[in-house]
């Protein structure tokens, strides 16, 4: 009842309230859009308690995290097929014919070949030299592994969007916060190995 | 109209922003680099649970870095529906700026400044440009 749209227990509107909408706004959005629940329970005299329940699923991703160079990032666990360390000698260096600053290199990993790229040098963070744990991820059907320096954990988090036009990145899918009050970026790695290898080195 | 203005320091020249705008002072510790972003983006930082990109206005402005001080500031800015953050060298004071009293910034500023300077005023001798908001944080595409 108190959630019906225009039910008020105001006699007279003001500026911003009395209109009979908030309450009804908050039902809408919490049982509709995120598929949780609102309940109410009322002691007369002693107050009143709004229980908000809201999905954890739409809230939090498991995420692995990782260091890129000096960079701490983190990618969903859905996407990972696999994480595994490459052998000094494992992975080659095909032709390169068009000069590129992120050479795509291959390995064999179980009788596949998989593409590898080095996510330093692809995200411009270092030369990606000391890089030798591979995670893999599953693009259109091909194995694409991403090279990276240490993989440090395995984390519950809650994403933020960003979504600034000046922070739109293709492969950075938002950022979260793993405890230390920063921001840590969320890679969404099936996008960046999209990304061409032609970037001129800067 | 006399309206409050928040002014900071960048390099030598003074700037005085419309006090309406500004949502927070921070100190400034460090971002998160943001692979991919344009060269002036310092990165990301995590104001009261927002993320917010921060526009480093030394690299903006062509001036040399230095190492980060105490004073370093960002300046967390409401412009319409974006929230964006300015780095600083230093914010310290708010003033009443009467906005009548603005005067167009001459045109040889105008143009050396790539149109981020719009006007100055004066009070008490000392200078405060005044900048182009937007177009100073910028709408850059990610390369």
């Amino acid at each position: 009842m108190l959630t019906s749209s225009g039910f008020s227990t105001r006699d007279v509107v003001t500026r911003t309230s009395g209109r009979g909408l908030g309450l009804d706004i908050v039902r809408q959005i919490a049982a509709g859009d995120l598929g949780g629940e609102l309940a109410v329970s009322t002691t007369p005299g002693a107050g009143t308690a709004f229980t908000l329940r809201v999905p954890l699923t739409i809230a939090v991703v498991e995420v692995f995290s990782f260091l890129c160079g000096r960079q701490v990032l983190v990618t969903p666990v859905s996407s990972v097929e696999e994480i595994f360390e490459l052998r000094p000698g494992q992975d080659v260096l095909p032709p390169v014919a068009s000069g590129a600053s992120s050479p795509v290199r291959v390995a064999e990993r179980r009788g596949e070949a998989i593409a590898l790229r080095s996510l330093g040098t692809l995200l411009a963070i270092d030369d990606g030299a000391g890089a030798r744990k591979a995670i893999v991820i599953r693009r259109q059907g091909a194995l694409v592994g991403f090279t990276v320096d240490r993989m440090l954990g395995r984390h519950e988090v809650v994403v933020r969007p960003v979504d600034d036009v000046l922070l739109k990145v293709p492969g950075i899918a938002g950022s979260t916060d793993l405890g230390d009050g920063r921001p840590t970026l969320v890679l969404d790695l099936c996008a960046l190995s999209a990304r061409p290898a032609e970037r001129p080195a800067s | 109209m006399s309206s409050l203005h928040v002014t900071f320091r960048v390099g030598t020249a003074e700037y005085a922003v419309p006090a309406a705008l500004v949502l927070h002072l921070e100190p400034f510790e460090a971002a998160t680099y943001v692979p991919g972003a344009p060269s002036y983006v310092a990165g990301l930082v995590q104001v009261r649970g927002r993320v917010v990109p921060v526009v480093d206005l030394r690299k903006r402005f062509g001036l040399p870095p230095i190492d980060r001080t105490f004073d370093h500031r960002v300046v967390v800015m409401q412009l319409g529906t974006r929230v964006a953050g300015l780095l600083v060298d230093s914010a310290r004071e708010v003033i009443q700026l009467d906005e009548a009293s603005f005067q167009d910034a001459p045109e040889l500023i105008k143009q050396q400044a790539n149109g981020f300077v719009t006007g100055v005023v004066t009070v008490r001798d000392r200078l405060f440009l005044i900048v182009d908001l937007p177009r100073v944080i910028g709408q850059e595409q990610a390369s």
